[in-house]
């Protein structure tokens, strides 16, 4: 045999194809009386194999959950719109909002209706609780939909 | 359930799991020894190519017919990744857009040639040239063995293989056997 060197990778695949057809073709018997003399615990590598497939099988779920947790924290990382409000806006937000829904209105005082006798910050706390309750649309939503 | 032309049938993701989760211990044994044989001289390890394996199956992205068992479908599986780890240092370069006329000029980055340098094709193949001497010299003391795997190395198989070594077939068979488990027992290392 001539030991062709130039050609070493297309014999290394020859030999593993060759070799990989003995072990699928092996009785299960010797495949596995094998298996304890190369890894010494045989069973110990079938587990690590089955972590490993476990793993890979976990992967796209893994990447699924570390996009929607991605997403949670950019919503948390949203600026609250009401909170940006001035005091004048926030009033005048409020105002058109409860004019423009008088079964609402109806639940507030006169005074709140009239935004009199608020602070600053009663106002916005108002603002939240109806944008939470759906009763007006956020700020920002509705300027983009300007 | 896998659905389809009864000829062309093949195991829907969950099937090919299943199997896969219901493989036995020789089964893991045969795919182990399997995955270190097709990642000898690739750039990639056994361990990696199993589970890249793994992921092509249960992505669909190959497909495992029903009238083939899950082991022998992994074990071709990791033979074609294999091969094509090793055509990716020859694959071609990357092409880029030229500005059209009447674009702004800008400067266009000089892309990287995927290729491999002469250098490292040279490097991959002195690096298979040692491999093949090594696994030869697996066998110093047996030289029928030595030839056995020279001879698979260059393409002889059969009966023109054992003609060779004047051994019958019993002898053969058990050479062989001697032979894959040395092997095996180098590459895990």
């Amino acid at each position: 045999m001539t030991g062709d060197r130039k050609d070493a990778r297309a014999g290394l695949r020859r030999l593993a194809d060759a070799l990989a057809s003995d072990i699928l073709n092996a009785p299960e018997g010797e495949i596995l009386a094998e298996a304890s003399e190369i890894y010494g615990e045989s069973e110990k590598m079938a587990a690590d194999l089955r972590d490993l497939f476990e793993r890979t099988m976990n992967e796209p779920k893994k990447a699924k959950l570390a996009e929607a947790r991605a997403a949670m924290s950019a919503d948390r990382r949203k600026p609250a719109t009401v909170a940006q409000l001035d005091p004048i806006e926030a009033r005048r937000r409020l105002q058109d909002a409860l004019a423009k829904d008088p079964t609402t209105a109806r639940k507030f005082t006169l005074a709140a209706r009239k935004s009199k006798g608020l602070s600053d910050e009663d106002v916005k706390g108002i603002l939240e609780d109806l944008e939470e309750l759906g009763v007006i649309i956020p700020s920002s939503e509705s300027d983009e939909k300007r | 359930m896998s659905v389809g032309d009864p000829a062309k049938l093949v195991r829907a993701p969950s099937e090919i799991a299943e199997a896969i989760r219901n493989l036995t211990p020789a089964d893991w044994a045969r795919l182990c020894r399997i995955a270190d044989l097709h990642a000898m001289g690739r750039p990639i390890g056994g361990d990696d190519l199993l589970q890249e394996a793994f992921r092509r199956a249960l992505d669909g992205e190959r497909k495992c017919p029903i009238s083939i068992d899950a082991v022998r479908f992994l074990a071709e599986a990791m033979r074609s990744i294999a091969d094509g780890e090793l055509k990716k240092t020859q694959r071609q370069p990357v092409l880029v857009p030229l500005p059209g006329p009447g674009d702004a000029e800008t400067a266009i980055a000089e892309p990287a040639d995927p290729r491999s340098t002469a250098e490292e094709l040279i490097g991959g193949e002195q690096e298979a040239d040692r491999l093949r001497s090594e696994i030869l010299s697996l066998f110093n003391d047996d030289q029928i063995a030595q030839i056995i795997v020279e001879g698979i190395m260059e393409d002889i198989e059969g009966e023109e293989l054992r003609s060779l070594t004047s051994l019958d077939k019993t002898q053969f068979d058990s050479k062989r056997r001697l032979i894959r488990r040395r092997i095996s027992k180098y590459l895990r290392g």
